[in-house]
């Protein structure tokens, strides 16, 4: 093994640079790109305006509070602007805050106080537009009490602050959700993001494509006659395949745990789920690049089962990703089930 | 000139050993049509109400109107469909994977609800099936923000006015207060009057699927290509090439031209079979002009990365890190409209690529973007022939420079 | 004639040729000897115009190469000791391929001639990569030879090739030779040396130790082999001369 080992250093060792970028390839691309991804992922948002024509205590209470929705991203502009950003594009939609919404809804009164401007082509819209409604009703419900209780004989302002306060810290219905397997509801499984089992995916593949890249090496020495001299040195070639084996294992298994390892690292994944994962991805893995082994050994170490190889990892790939896989046998489906 | 004699033995090798120009065509054809059969599913499940139950253990006149609340609201009856169920029921249809989820009311939440203590409803969601899972979440937590609203107005009604009344009037007075406050609730889209304007500059969400896919196939295919048709070529073969004054440089720019044409052609084949099957695609000079133009840039990218004799499997990868980064930057994917500001690069190639074949998809005559490409194809291609060159002349010698 | 003066090839830091100076006469067959890796493939490659050297300068009648390269080129036929040719063609599909590149510079006659010699129109219509060692060997001249050179460059032309093979390579390199034509190659072959060469050059220790006749060399051999008793590779060589 370790002669065999020293024989692929050394070529390595020749092109340092190519060798160990195609290795960490999957674990560089992750530290490269992670922060480039998530902050583009975090920011992505709908883009809304807001034109504020009422000028009023409501309005600019509606204004602050839409402030710190997520995934929407308030500009206020005037009317005139709005509209014309909606028209060319540059916003999903607008949302007019029309003059006199603080008396209408002082007076209980919610009739068509805000005018909605989207497009024809606008889709997210009905979040910002559930955003907006959520705040004018939260207020209006307030001035309803308010107004109700004025009419009993007390105080509008105090009950409409009575009705706020119960808002804060939290508002009053609220749901907890958790996520639970169907088949044991008991227990919240810690789970890995959905894109993180995506680029573990694509890691594998990765891995399991180097590792048949590496098979090459095994056909350049059949092919040059040095498997035929090692076979009359040796007596036999079955030293030479193992430890041929061995290292197509540790190129695979070692590049894909090498950029799963970082992802985990990166995104500061539990503990748990990394040990969990991890097993699993090894696991898979070495059965993976046994059974590709075999497949190559089989077929007579030829030079077309190399490109054959690649297209079965691609397949096994891209059918679990897009869940059109005629089995759930592909080596790429057992590592979806770890979760 | 014998740089056309290679030119020719290249197209004609590309011809006898077809297998990587096919490959590289069918198998970014297959990611897509992989990618737009998920699409679909997705779509066609986001068609069909969520299905979800309830389970009240409190079963008061409150909880009844809260689920009334939730399920008759007409955007939330569209998307989601709430079925009571009692305990066991809704366990064992959440066992058997036909529930996105399952909302517990506990007992004493109406108690709890008007002390103002803020007890959350329970709602568990399946792991198997995240996407119905994030639709009821979406759709619940909407709901939630006017049931708080409503309750906050009840509440309030009750503990300022209600709470004061004789014993006998209260119960009806709050069960009056709930109703009317919870359908003035229900009623916020009264709150809105709709306008809709018509856009003139917006691609649309079709032709924006057109553009994804287009300009996704494109650089797919020329990542492919380029690696499995620009293996570096024999030491003694270039010697022998040399020979006939057939340098390095030749070889770049033949490659380049070769991949360009490969590009150009296969595109024109793309839109000319989606255009024959969907009246919808239109074509335009400007598409054919961008396509010409973004064939140019790309292929004088990859001539690039082939002039700086990077491994084909290296340059793989890097063409296909760079190319993500720049569609993702491009908003060929995700429309810029909604991504972060600092994420789009105006100059970048793939900016002015999307641009352009937008303009193309909607026939402007907008075409400045043309020569935004022009000029990144021109660069690429003088830097890749400089540093082709200055292999050449470290090597041997540059018959075309110096020779009389 | 092409001389060199004070030239030297490095690769990257690795000298592989130290300064000298030499000169090769219109005309005459130059045979090169040498261990393994003492410079002669990248001296041929030098001649060639196929590598530029790193100081020092090649002339050609006088004149440096970069000023000529393309003369050079027409007047030289090069064959390397690789099989350099295309292995999904058929021997006559190769032959046109490169006449083609060759465009005008290629001599119908000659070319003729040479296939005939070379018995290559018994394997015309069968691919390179189905032929033996010695028929790919034989293609590999032609195609290197095809234009007519005034100077031909061959780079181990005979390795590894059958006593028939051999035989016609020869054959045909003795009659360019008789023709006028300049030939400087390789070998390590001391009997197809002597019978092709006029003028031996001796490459060892990453330059030319020797140049001159059969004559002179049989003079200069005791002393070398004095000189360089501890270079075992150099001392075969010169013994078995």
């Amino acid at each position: 093994m370790l002669t065999y080992l020293f024989l692929h250093l050394n070529k390595w060792k020749k092109r340092p640079f190519l060798y160990v970028l195609l290795f960490t390839f999957p674990l560089l691309a992750t530290v490269i790109l992670y922060p480039l991804l998530k902050n583009t992922a975090d920011e992505t948002a709908v883009p809304v305006a807001i034109v504020d024509q009422d000028d009023s205590g409501y309005s600019e209470t509606i204004l602050e509070r839409i402030g710190n929705s997520e995934r929407i991203r308030f500009t206020v502009m005037d009317e005139s602007e709005a509209e014309e950003a909606v028209r060319k594009g540059s916003m999903e939609a607008a949302f007019v805050l029309e003059d006199g919404l603080e008396s209408a809804l002082n007076e209980g009164d919610v009739d068509d106080v805000i005018t909605w401007i989207r497009a024809d082509e606008s889709l997210f819209d009905v979040y910002a537009k559930e955003a907006v409604g959520a705040e004018v009703m939260r207020l209006a419900m307030s001035a309803r009490a308010g107004l109700r209780v004025e009419q009993e004989g007390g105080s509008f302002e105090e009950a409409f602050d009575y009705s706020e306060q119960y808002w804060e810290p939290e508002p009053l219905f609220q749901m907890s959700f958790s996520e639970r397997s169907p088949e044991n509801q008991a227990v919240e499984a810690p789970k890995l993001e959905s894109w993180q089992v995506l680029i573990m995916q694509v890691f594998f593949l990765y891995g399991w494509v180097l590792a048949i890249f590496f098979l090459r090496a095994v056909q350049d020495d059949e092919r040059e006659g040095r498997l035929q001299r090692i076979e009359l040195v040796q007596q036999t070639k079955v030293n030479y395949f193992i430890s041929h084996f061995l290292l197509f294992g540790i190129v695979g298994a070692g590049s894909f745990l090498l950029g799963t390892s970082g992802l985990f690292y990166i995104t500061g994944t539990e503990r748990e789920l990394v040990l969990a994962w991890l097993g699993r991805g090894v696991v898979v893995m070495a059965v993976t690049l046994f059974v590709t082994w075999c497949l190559f050994m089989g077929a007579g170490r030829k030079r077309w089962v190399v490109p054959v190889l690649v297209l079965v990892a691609l397949a096994s790939f891209m059918l679990t990703v897009s869940d059109t896989g005629f089995t759930g046998l592909w080596p790429h489906c057992l590592l979806e089930k770890g979760g | 000139m014998n740089g056309f004699s290679l030119w020719r033995y290249e197209m004609r090798a590309a011809a006898k050993r077809p297998a990587p120009l096919f490959l590289s065509i069918i198998l970014p054809l297959v990611i897509l049509g992989l990618v737009f059969l998920v699409l679909q599913g997705f779509v066609e499940e986001g068609r069909e109400p969520v299905e979800a139950a309830v389970v009240d253990e409190d079963d008061t006149f409150q909880t009844n109107a809260l689920i009334n609340q939730l399920s008759a609201e007409e955007r939330l009856s569209q998307a989601l469909n709430l079925i009571p169920m009692d305990e066991e029921q809704a366990e064992a249809a959440f066992e058997n994977g036909e529930l996105a989820g399952v909302m517990t009311i506990p007992e004493g939440f109406t108690a709890s609800l008007m002390n103002g203590e803020n007890d959350p409803i329970d709602v568990m969601t399946s792991a198997d099936d995240p996407l119905d899972a994030t639709m009821l979440e979406v759709l619940l937590d909407s709901g939630a923000n006017y049931i708080s609203a409503s309750q906050s107005a009840v509440n309030t009604v009750y503990d300022l006015h209600i709470r004061d009344l004789p014993q006998d009037e209260r119960s009806s007075r709050l069960q009056e207060t709930i109703i009317t406050y919870t359908l003035f609730a229900l009623d916020r889209g009264d709150l809105f009057s709709e306008e809709t304007v018509t856009t003139g500059a917006s691609i649309g969400w079709e032709k924006h699927a057109y553009l994804a896919a287009l300009i996704t196939f494109l650089f797919l295919f020329l990542v492919m290509y380029q690696m499995l048709d620009g293996k570096k070529a024999d030491g003694s073969m270039v010697m022998r090439w040399r020979m006939v004054d057939v340098t390095f440089v030749h070889w770049t720019v033949v490659k380049q031209l070769k991949w360009g044409l490969m590009t150009l052609a296969v595109l024109e084949l793309l839109v000319w079979v989606v255009g024959r099957t969907d009246a919808a695609f239109t074509s335009s000079l400007t598409l054919h002009l961008s396509l010409l133009f973004t064939a140019v840039w790309v292929s004088a990218f990859a001539g690039f990365l082939y002039s700086m004799q990077v491994p084909p499997g290296l340059r793989f990868l890097f063409f296909f890190v760079v190319t993500i980064v720049g569609l993702l930057s491009a908003g060929a994917w995700v429309p810029s409209l909604y991504l972060p500001e600092w994420l789009s690069v105006e100059w970048s190639p793939y900016q002015l690529t999307y641009d352009g074949l937008r303009a193309g998809m909607l026939d402007e005559d907008e075409r400045g973007h043309l020569f935004g490409l022009a000029l990144w194809g021109v660069g690429l291609t003088s830097l890749s022939i400089l540093i082709a060159l200055g292999k050449e002349k470290r090597d041997a010698y540059i018959s075309i420079l110096t020779s009389e | 004639m092409i001389e060199f003066d004070q030239v030297s090839k490095k690769y990257r830091r690795k000298e592989v040729l130290e300064p000298f100076s030499l000169t090769i006469r219109e005309g005459s067959a130059v045979g090169i000897v040498g261990p393994n890796g003492a410079g002669k493939s990248t001296f041929l490659k030098l001649v060639a115009s196929l590598d530029r050297p790193t100081s020092g300068k090649v002339l050609f009648d006088g004149k440096p190469y970069e000023k000529v390269v393309r003369q050079v080129r027409s007047e030289i036929g090069y064959v390397p000791q690789d099989i350099a040719l295309y292995e999904d063609l058929t021997v006559k599909e190769q032959i046109a391929f490169w006449r083609r590149l060759e465009k005008n510079k290629v001599d119908e006659d000659f070319l003729e001639k040479m296939v005939g010699m070379l018995r290559l129109d018994e394997v015309y219509d069968q691919r390179i990569d189905r032929l033996s060692g010695g028929w790919k060997r034989k293609v590999n001249l032609c195609i290197g030879l095809m234009r007519n050179p005034k100077i031909c460059l061959l780079d181990e032309p005979t390795a590894g090739v059958d006593l028939a093979a051999k035989e016609d390579i020869l054959a045909w390199l003795k009659q360019l030779h008789k023709e006028g034509r300049t030939l400087v190659y390789i070998s390590h072959d001391w009997y197809e040396l002597k019978a092709l060469s006029d003028e031996f050059l001796l490459f060892a220790e990453k330059k030319p130790i020797f140049q001159g006749s059969q004559g002179e060399w049989l003079e200069k051999r005791e002393e070398l082999l004095g000189r360089y008793e501890d270079d075992r590779e150099l001392r075969r060589i010169l013994e078995f001369s």
